[in-house]
């Protein structure tokens, strides 16, 4: 049911029209390519998945110029997306269960502070996604509603909940 | 929403008050839930603190190195892509890249400098190596075990009137002292005898010799035969020339061999000094001739008491150095 749900809500959700004056590489190749750093959490697979994204934007370009034209960002960032979520199970790097343990027998918060990007990891690829997109990268709502494909109340809630998933994992409120 | 904001309102409008997207009313609504509410604004400080976190995340750029692998995929280099993108990219690549920048001409003339001092450093040390090799062979070869080698006939050879030489093999391999001492001739002409000339240089081209495919062009025996009656008064003095002569007194065949019908010297002499010897050598042939020979008169081909030719060498000789074949033969 849920999975319907989301197919209906990205049809009925429009991109952010834009326009670009540079190559898609030009211009978000390095945001690209650091969204994919920060979910798969290696430059290897990083590399390797920017690669993909490379030849498969070659290929929709030559389709789709126009829609690029018009979106810009947003349609690269739905594109670089879907890879992504494709792509973290074969490129993903995962907190091994070591790293688990260790950071859950970490009591001190100013060092539990410093391994926040092992703690953001442990949220779901979706979570963090939309994290980054918003808190780092800074897209309005609007934006990462399509590019997530869910809506922008949806969006808020599932940001609500990230952000206190994290608060009890890093001050231990569970 | 009431005047009051609980905690559960408080954290479902959480998301909306960090961004700083709640309406006016709203807003001061909260913000009283907060003054109010410890719990509250200490979630919120640590939900500020999460946000500012993750805003001061690093921002990692494209590395350059995925650029030269797009170009090598591109120029249709698939071995890289088997085995995926690897710190070796990112780290050791850049640093190549600009040697693969260089023209073709630059690395034309670096490959240049690099052949010419690899020549420069190596060919004498090559020079050197051969020439130690080339006298360790000579210094096992004992010339006098070596067996007789013919030379096949030559058919259109530019062979002189060999006249007096005819007692004597054309080849330049080991001659059979007897046979020498028999005065045979059969194989005179065929072995394509040469006669060389002390006034004009040695023109290979003008000469053809019973080696043609001498492996040591320039290489040079000289042979030189003596008629004497008594060879072993002759052995002592012609040791003494050849001493005088530069050859090395540890040569092997420097005292000469006694084989029938003569005596013979088969020693490697400085090639400069050959004049010298040969005129010393025919000074010695004057002073022991032997006594005319009453038949002589009636022959046609008298034997001359001191002859000498030479032909060219099969075997390796040292620059600069001859071969050098006196038979002392008996009359």
């Amino acid at each position: 049911m849920l999975k319907k749900k989301k197919k209906k809500t990205s049809a009925a959700i429009p991109l952010t029209p834009m326009r670009p004056s540079r190559s898609w590489e030009e211009n978000y190749g390095d945001l690209v390519y650091d969204l994919f750093y920060s979910v798969l959490w290696n430059h290897k697979g990083a590399g390797a998945l920017y690669l993909s994204f490379w030849n498969q934007m070659d290929k929709e370009l030559s389709k789709n110029q126009e829609t690029y034209s018009r979106y810009a960002r947003s349609w690269v960032l739905r594109k670089a997306t879907q890879l992504l979520t494709e792509g973290i199970p074969k490129h993903g790097r995962a907190l091994t269960p070591s790293e688990q343990v260790m950071l859950d027998a970490n009591l001190n918060i100013p060092g539990r502070l410093k391994e926040f990007e092992s703690y953001l990891h442990k949220l779901s690829p979706d979570d963090q996604l939309l994290l980054l997109f918003r808190d780092k990268y800074g897209l309005p709502y609007e934006e990462i509603a399509p590019i997530l494909e869910l809506t922008e109340g949806a969006l808020k809630l599932k940001r609500q909940q990230a952000l206190r998933a994290m608060e009890e994992w890093l001050w231990d409120r569970t | 929403m009431g005047p009051d904001m609980t905690c559960f309102d408080w954290s479902n409008q959480a998301s909306s008050y960090l961004d700083g997207s709640l309406n006016p009313g709203l807003k001061k609504v909260a913000e009283a839930h907060l003054e109010s509410c410890k719990e509250c604004r200490e979630r919120h400080q640590r939900y500020r603190l999460i946000l500012d976190s993750l805003g001061s995340l690093p921002r990692i750029p494209a590395p350059a190195s995925i650029k030269y692998e797009r170009e090598a995929r591109e120029k249709g280099n698939t071995t890289k892509s088997t085995r995926g993108w690897t710190p070796y990219d990112r780290f050791v690549r850049p640093l190549v890249r600009p040697l693969r920048e260089l023209s073709p001409r630059t690395w034309s003339w670096i490959s240049a400098s690099i052949l010419g001092f690899i020549a420069l450093t190596a060919l004498p040390k090559l020079q050197a190596l051969y020439d130690a090799r080339l006298q360790k062979r000579l210094e096992a070869v004992n010339f006098a075990e070596l067996p007789v080698t013919q030379a096949p006939p030559q058919e259109t050879g530019e062979t002189e009137d060999l006249g007096q030489l005819d007692d004597f093999s054309g080849d330049e391999g080991e001659e059979d002292p007897s046979q020498l001492a028999n005065g045979s001739s059969s194989n005179a002409t065929e072995g394509g005898l040469q006669r060389a000339s002390w006034e004009g240089e040695w023109d290979p081209s003008k000469h053809r010799t019973t080696d043609q495919a001498s492996s040591v062009p320039g290489a040079q025996v000289w042979r030189f035969i003596l008629r004497t009656d008594s060879p072993q008064d002759l052995r002592s003095k012609v040791h003494q020339v050849l001493l005088k002569s530069g050859v090395s007194p540890q040569a092997k065949m420097i005292h000469g061999f006694v084989a029938p019908g003569g005596i013979q010297f088969d020693v490697l002499a400085p090639a400069r000094s050959i004049p010298d010897l040969r005129d010393a050598l025919e000074k010695l042939s004057e002073e022991h001739s032997p006594a005319a020979d009453s038949s002589s008169a009636d022959n046609p081909y008298p034997t001359q008491p001191f002859t000498w030719y030479r032909n060219r060498s099969k075997r390796p000789i040292p620059s600069g150095a001859a071969r050098v074949v006196i038979w002392l033969s008996l009359t």
